[in-house]
């Protein structure tokens, strides 16, 4: 826990919870979030029991003896952890960055998709 | 049947503003805690987010597009502005979808951003990369800052 508060005081970056959408689909869940400018080794995603953290980093090179004129954007840290339910199969959890975006994919487990219970009889 | 609960950033006019009701309570305080002075934030700043810096021979433009590949931006300089033009469509458009979190917009949009010096546009060049757009345009011959001897 201390050592969570050291880290953001260390770090001058303007904190980001990057939107995100939730899709849910027959095979699993969809996380699409929002995190322009951070590239594959700036992306840190932890998974703890039941809990997924998304960390990342965007950084920009100013251009030598640049003046700004106008800033909207700037170098951030983006960060957002989500809940996982039961549902969710850990081993089989995928990631993919393209464009800024990133994609996680959530798969549900083998034993909870719907499946026919074979009736014996005796 | 839920593309009319999609934000959109410019919303088309058969969809009424009554149309989009929130969900739950949840998705009210979501809402009211992302914009809390009604549709702020985004929409009043403008999509995308831009910045624009200057050095002694170039003016560079950058602007946040996650989700857009360079095929989906029109760039244009027009009258002293460079123009950003585009479409942000959703990644997939399947049946059986559900829904249960929805932050991230689509949608058209249209950006202009005043230019701080004549530019040539024909030496622009731009490049994406982890949906940053960066814009160089190289300034006119004239418009550079030039020294001047004193006599």
């Amino acid at each position: 826990m201390s050592t969570d508060i050291a880290k953001k005081e260390a770090s001058a970056l303007p904190n980001y919870a990057p939107a995100s959408d939730i899709v849910e689909m027959e095979d699993g869940f969809h996380i699409l979030l929002d995190m322009p400018g951070v590239g594959r080794e700036d992306l840190v995603i932890d998974l703890k029991e039941n809990e997924v953290t998304i960390s990342g980093r965007s950084a920009y090179a100013a251009p030598e003896g640049a003046k700004l004129l106008h800033q909207e954007f700037a170098a951030g840290d983006y960060s957002r952890t989500f809940a996982l339910s039961d549902a969710v199969d850990r081993e089989k959890i995928k990631a993919v960055l393209k464009n800024g975006v990133l994609n996680l994919y959530l798969p549900k487990a083998e034993e909870l998709k719907p499946r026919r219970i074979e009736i014996v009889s005796e | 049947m839920f593309a009319r609960f999609l934000p959109s950033l410019r919303r088309r006019p058969e969809e009424p503003e009554a149309v989009r009701k929130p969900k739950d309570v949840f998705e009210l305080m979501d809402e009211m805690l992302q914009a809390p002075f009604g549709q702020a934030g985004a929409l009043s700043r403008g999509f995308p987010s831009m910045d624009v810096k200057e050095t002694d021979d170039d003016v560079v433009v950058s602007a946040e597009l996650p989700g857009l590949a360079p095929e989906d931006v029109e760039l244009y300089v027009e009258a002293g502005r460079l123009v950003l033009r585009g479409e942000k469509r959703r990644e997939s458009e399947e049946k059986d979808e559900d829904f249960h979190r929805l932050e991230r917009s689509y949608g058209s949009f249209y950006r202009a951003v005043d230019l701080p010096a004549p530019v040539d546009q024909a030496k622009a060049k731009a490049s994406f990369k982890n949906g940053v757009l960066t814009v160089r345009l190289p300034k006119d011959e004239a418009a550079k800052p030039r020294k001047v001897a004193i006599e």
